[in-house]
C-alpha cells in the first residue's frame, strides 16, 4: 500500500535489488532526506525501487529508522559514549560488508543520524592513532594492487591516445574535402564512383 | 570488525563524514599512510586549517594542534613513534601530547621549513602567519618566502627577520605579498626605502630610516610601535597635531623611541608630557595584547575622543593610549 506520507500509520513498500519488497512507516522513511524530496508530495504508485541495495542492508537502515522515530531531531554527531545500549548493539552486531552497505545505503538516503554515527565510529577507529597504527586498522591497495592499476591505467591511456589519434586523422580529411569548391567535391566523388563502377565491370 | 577496515571504498560524503571527525595531527597521520590517503585529507575542510609558523619557538601550528621541531641531539628519553616523510625527509617522530607532535632533525630551521612545506601541501591551507628569528638563514627565510607567495597574495602576519638579508629581498616580499594585519621589521634598510604600511599593526625595531612621509603612510594602522628612530621634535609635533586633527582615526597605540628628542620635548602647548605629581598606569587591550602608559597626561582629539599621552624623557619615548 502506498500513498502520500500524511500521516505516520501510512506504510510505503520498499523493492530492493533482489526484486523483494517489504513496509516500512512513512514516519521511519521521513528520516531520509532522499525520500523526502522524492515521494514525500507526490506519493508513490506501486513500490519505491531502492535498487542498488539488497533487502538485508535496506531492512537494517529502516530498522534503525523505526527504532529511532520518536528521537528528538537530528542535532549534530553524538559520542559514542552517549549511544543507548540498543544504538550499540544495533551497531556491533554488523559485519564489516553489512556496515559499509548500510553507510553507503544510508548514505544515498541521506540519513543524517545514521551516517554521522557510522562514520564516527569508524573516526574512532582511527583517533589517537600514529600512522603505523592506522596502516594496520585500514586497509590498503598492496603495491601488485597499484601496479595492476597503474598497467590499466597506462592500456586506457594509450587507447585515448590512439582515438585522439584518429580522431585527428579525420578531422584532417574532412578539413581538406571542406576546403574543396562545391563542384570540385561533386566532380571528385563522381569520379570515384566512375572508377569504383568500371572496376566492377573489369571484374 | 576485527578485519582492516576498507575506508577508501567509502562513498565520498561518507568519507567526508569520517574525516571531519579527526584533528589536524591524526589527519596528517593519516596523510602518511599512502599517497591515495594523501589526497583524500582536503575533504575534511583542510583548507580553512590556520596554518602559522613560529621560528623562534620552532613549531608550526595548525589550528591549535603543534608540530614541534627539535634537534636530534633532543631525541633521547623521547618515546618515539615511527618516522614520518616531509618533503622526501624521513625523520624521527614524537607524540607529546594529543595537542602536540615533534620531528627530530639535523638542522632545526631545514626541519621547520620541511615540515611547513608538507603539512600546508597535505591540508592545502593557506599560511596565516609567519614569525622568523634573526638567526635563521636568508636562503632558507627567502625560500618560505618563496613558497608563501607562490600559494596566496596575503598574509595577516609578516615578521621580516633572518640572517644575512639583503634590501633586494625584502623590497620583492613587499612586491609578492601583501601583509594584512602585523608587520614585525627586524631587518635594517640600508637606505630610507618605500614600503605599504596596509597592516593593522605595524613594529620596527629599527626604525631609523623612518621619515614623516613613512608616518604619513600608517594612517590606518591601529598600533604604531617604532624603537630606534630619527625623528626630531618638529617631526613628532608634526604627527601629533595630525592624529589630534583625526588624520589617524584608527589609532588606539603608539610608542616611538627616537633619541632625536630633546629632553623638553612636548607638543599641544602643554608645559610637560609627563605627570610628576600623580602618576598611574593607564592599561588597554589592543589588538589582544594588554597596552600600558604610566604617569600620561590627559588629551583629546578635536572629535572629542580621549587619550593619554607620555614622554619618558630617560628613555626617549613617546606614548600615547587613546582610551
Amino acid at each position: 500500500m502506498t500513498s502520500p506520507a500524511s500521516s505516520s500509520e501510512v506504510k510505503y513498500l520498499i523493492e530492493s535489488s533482489e526484486g523483494n519488497t517489504f513496509d516500512v512507516s512513512g514516519a521511519a522513511l521521513r528520516q531520509s532526506n532522499t525520500f523526502n524530496a522524492m515521494f514525500l508530495n507526490i506519493g508513490a504508485d506501486g513500490p519505491i525501487p531502492f535498487t542498488d541495495y539488497n533487502e538485508a542492508t535496506l531492512k537494517k537502515v529502516f530498522e534503525y529508522c523505526e527504532h529511532s522515530v520518536n528521537e528528538e531531531n537530528y542535532s549534530g554527531p553524538k559520542h559514542q559514549d552517549d549511544l543507548s545500549k540498543w544504538d550499540l548493539n544495533f551497531f556491533n552486531e554488523m559485519d564489516q560488508k553489512m556496515f559499509i552497505d548500510v553507510i553507503n545505503a544510508s548514505n544515498f538516503l541521506d540519513i543524517e543520524r545514521l551516517t554521522s554515527y557510522c562514520c564516527e565510529r569508524i573516526a574512532r577507529m582511527l583517533r589517537g592513532k600514529n600512522t603505523q597504527e592506522m596502516i594496520k586498522v585500514i586497509t590498503l591497495p598492496t603495491a601488485e594492487e597499484l601496479e595492476a592499476k597503474q598497467k590499466v591505467e597506462e592500456k586506457k591511456a594509450a587507447a585515448a591516445k590512439k582515438v585522439a589519434e584518429k580522431a585527428a586523422e579525420t578531422a584532417e580529411k574532412t578539413e581538406t574535402l571542406e576546403e574543396l569548391p562545391v563542384q570540385q567535391l561533386v566532380q571528385t566523388t563522381r569520379n570515384k564512383l566512375t572508377r569504383k563502377y568500371l572496376s566492377f565491370s573489369n571484374e | 570488525m576485527a578485519q582492516p577496515f576498507e575506508i577508501l571504498r567509502l562513498p565520498t560524503l561518507a568519507l567526508q563524514n569520517v574525516l571531519q571527525f579527526l584533528n589536524p595531527i591524526e589527519l596528517f597521520e593519516l596523510s602518511q599512510c599512502s599517497q591515495k590517503t594523501t589526497s583524500i585529507i582536503p575533504l575534511a575542510g583542510t583548507k580553512k586549517f590556520k596554518c602559522r609558523i613560529n621560528v623562534s619557538s620552532e613549531y608550526i601550528a595548525i589550528n591549535n594542534y603543534v608540530f614541534r621541531v627539535e634537534r636530534n641531539s633532543c631525541k633521547t628519553g623521547s618515546e618515539l613513534r615511527g618516522d614520518r616523510k616531509f618533503i622526501g625527509t624521513i625523520v624521527d617522530v614524537a607524540h607529546i601530547s594529543e595537542h602536540e607532535i615533534m620531528s627530530f632533525w639535523d638542522n632545526i630551521y631545514i626541519g621547520l621549513k620541511n615540515v611547513l612545506f608538507q603539512v600546508t601541501k597535505v591540508f592545502k591551507c593557506p599560511i596565516d602567519s609567519f614569525e622568523s628569528s634573526r638567526t635563521m638563514s636568508g636562503k632558507i627565510y627567502n625560500s618560505i618566502i618563496d613558497f608563501i607567495s607562490t600559494r596566496q597574495s596575503e598574509i595577516k602576519k609578516l615578521e621580516i627577520a633572518a640572517d644575512s638579508l639583503t634590501d633586494e629581498d625584502v623590497m620583492r616580499i613587499f612586491g609578492d605579498l601583501k601583509i594584512t594585519e602585523d608587520l614585525e621589521m627586524w631587518y635594517r634598510f640600508s637606505r630610507s626605502q618605500t614600503i605599504p604600511f596596509n597592516t593593522q599593526s605595524v613594529l620596527i625595531w629599527h626604525s631609523y630610516w623612518i621619515t614623516p612621509t613613512h608616518l604619513s603612510g600608517m594612517k590606518n594602522c591601529i598600533i604604531i610601535d617604532l624603537k630606534q628612530s630619527t625623528l626630531t621634535d618638529d617631526d613628532m609635533k608634526w604627527f601629533l597635531e595630525s592624529w589630534k586633527s583625526g588624520e589617524y582615526p584608527n589609532l588606539e597605540y603608539l610608542s616611538i623611541k627616537s633619541f632625536e628628542l630633546s629632553r623638553s620635548f612636548t607638543v599641544f602647548g602643554l608645559p610637560s608630557l609627563e605627570d610628576t605629581v600623580n602618576p598611574h598606569f593607564f592599561k588597554k587591550f589592543v589588538l589582544g595584547e594588554q597596552r600600558i602608559v604610566y604617569g600620561a597626561i590627559d588629551i583629546q582629539r578635536d572629535d572629542g575622543v580621549a587619550a593619554k599621552i607620555h614622554f619618558d624623557i630617560k628613555d626617549s619615548i613617546v606614548d600615547l593610549l587613546v582610551l
